[in-house]
Order: C-alpha cells, then sequence, then structure tokens
C-alpha cells in the first residue's frame, strides 16, 4: 500500500473527467476514492488475483509480468469495452 | 454613463508551458457536438495554471472595471479558484512593456453550475484607478488549484474574459 502522490491523484481525477462521466464530487472526495482503491488493491486484491490465477493454472505457474499484463488487459475490457 | 464589455482575449492571447491550459473545440467536452467554437480548457491540476495576454484599454474608458469570466464545466460541484494579476502600461516613449510584477493581483472562487455546462459569468472588481483609456493592459488568468478553495475535480472551459467599465 502507498499513498498516491499528487501527480498520481491529479493525473487520475483528469483521466476520470476526461471520461465525460458526470462529476458532482469535488478533488477530496475523488482524492479519497482513489486512495482507497489503491489501499484495497494492495492489501487485498493483488494476493487474492494471484492465489486465484495460480489455483487456475497449477501446476503451470505464470510469470508476475504475465499475470499484470493480463489484470491490466481483463480491466481494460470489462470496463472500456463494456465486456 | 453606460456600461460597457470588451473582451481580453486575441490573438496574443497565450497558454502558460504547463499543458494543462489549452485550446480545444467546444465540442470535445459538450455533448450535442453542434457548438464547436475555440474554448481555453483549464485543466484539473494542484498547480497554479494560467494564460496571458494583452489587451487596450478602450478610449472611452473612465472607471468602474470589473474582470468577468464567462466559463463553464461538466462538473457539478466544487469550485475554482480564479486570479487575475495585470499591469496597465501608459502613454507614447515613457513606460516599459518589459517590466516584472504587476499593478493588482485579485482572486475569488466560483461554484460550478447546477447542471453541466451551463453558462458561468464570474465578477471579479479591479481597481478602476489602475487602468486608463488607451493603456496596453498586460494580464494573466490562472486557475489556482494550489488554492484550498479549488475544489473542482474537472477541467474548467473558458469561453470569454471581459473587461466591463464605465464610460462618462
Amino acid at each position: 500500500m502507498a499513498v498516491l502522490t499528487s501527480d498520481q491523484l491529479t493525473h487520475l481525477r483528469q483521466q476520470v473527467a476526461s471520461d465525460g462521466v458526470a462529476i458532482a464530487y469535488t478533488k477530496a472526495n475523488l482524492n479519497d476514492a482513489a486512495q482507497a482503491i489503491e489501499n484495497y488493491f494492495e492489501t487485498t486484491a493483488r494476493v487474492a488475483l494471484n492465489t486465484a490465477i495460480n489455483a487456475a493454472t497449477t501446476p503451470v505457474v505464470l510469470a508476475a509480468p504475465v499475470k499484470a499484463a493480463l489484470v491490466k488487459h481483463y480491466l481494460r475490457q470489462k470496463f472500456e469495452r463494456g465486456g | 454613463m453606460a456600461t460597457h464589455r470588451i473582451s481580453l482575449l486575441g490573438p496574443g492571447t497565450k497558454p502558460d508551458t504547463s499543458g494543462n491550459v489549452f485550446q480545444e473545440p467546444a465540442s470535445i467536452k459538450f455533448t450535442n457536438d453542434v457548438w464547436a467554437g475555440l474554448v481555453f480548457i483549464f485543466n484539473d491540476t494542484a498547480t497554479r495554471i494560467g494564460l496571458t495576454g494583452f489587451c487596450e484599454i478602450p478610449v472611452n474608458y473612465v472607471g468602474t472595471a470589473k474582470l468577468t469570466i464567462i466559463w463553464t464545466t461538466t462538473a457539478t460541484s466544487g469550485d475554482v479558484e480564479w486570479d487575475f494579476d495585470y499591469r496597465a502600461i501608459t502613454g507614447n516613449d515613457t513606460e516599459s512593456l518589459d517590466q516584472t510584477g504587476n499593478i493588482e493581483s485579485v482572486n475569488s472562487n466560483d461554484t460550478a453550475p447546477g447542471a453541466a455546462n451551463r453558462r458561468l459569468e464570474f465578477q471579479i472588481n479591479l481597481t478602476s484607478a489602475n487602468l486608463a483609456a488607451n493603456d496596453t493592459l498586460e494580464f494573466t488568468l490562472f486557475r489556482d488549484g494550489t488554492d484550498a478553495g479549488d475544489t473542482m475535480a474537472a477541467a474548467a472551459i473558458l469561453v470569454d474574459v471581459l473587461l466591463e467599465y464605465a464610460d462618462a
């Protein structure tokens, strides 16, 4: 878990705004939400995903960069292509 | 005595080098893609970003100077902190256009509209005596993301910057 920097938070807010979604919230609201996502990902989701992928592919263990790429592209498909 | 308004924006208007102030067609952030004139975008940042330029003060200027910012946004919550620094240069072969600092810096924050893309008209009073007819006004309009009052989590869409004033 890391504390997101001001630059990281700004970039995330700009990306959210550029998606054209209605933003009835302040910078502080979005910053808090982004930090919560970071905290959850690092403390819970990262380990759980790793465990789930390893269980699915056993006895093969995919390399970490491959798993990271799969997760990245899965999330893009899920949220950008309506998958 | 009548009230007039002139635009401060023109061919000499220039964004800073941050990359977070730039021109784009309004249709990029609007949804109906009908009115696509160029607007200036001030991104949501944690820094002070600006737009600078020159303008001539009209020959019939007397006073009651007000800066009028015409803007909008896709957000419906939060405030934008607008800062305006300026200097007025007078005379013929008497005063340099290349001076440091400003004659006045004013600032105030305006709240996002109740619905996305509604026209907002925001005024800040200027010290009228700082300006005179036929002066050259040098100015920079900032969105101050370092200010605690700048809470809006979206880009500000600047349509125009006007000088409102009274004649004789």
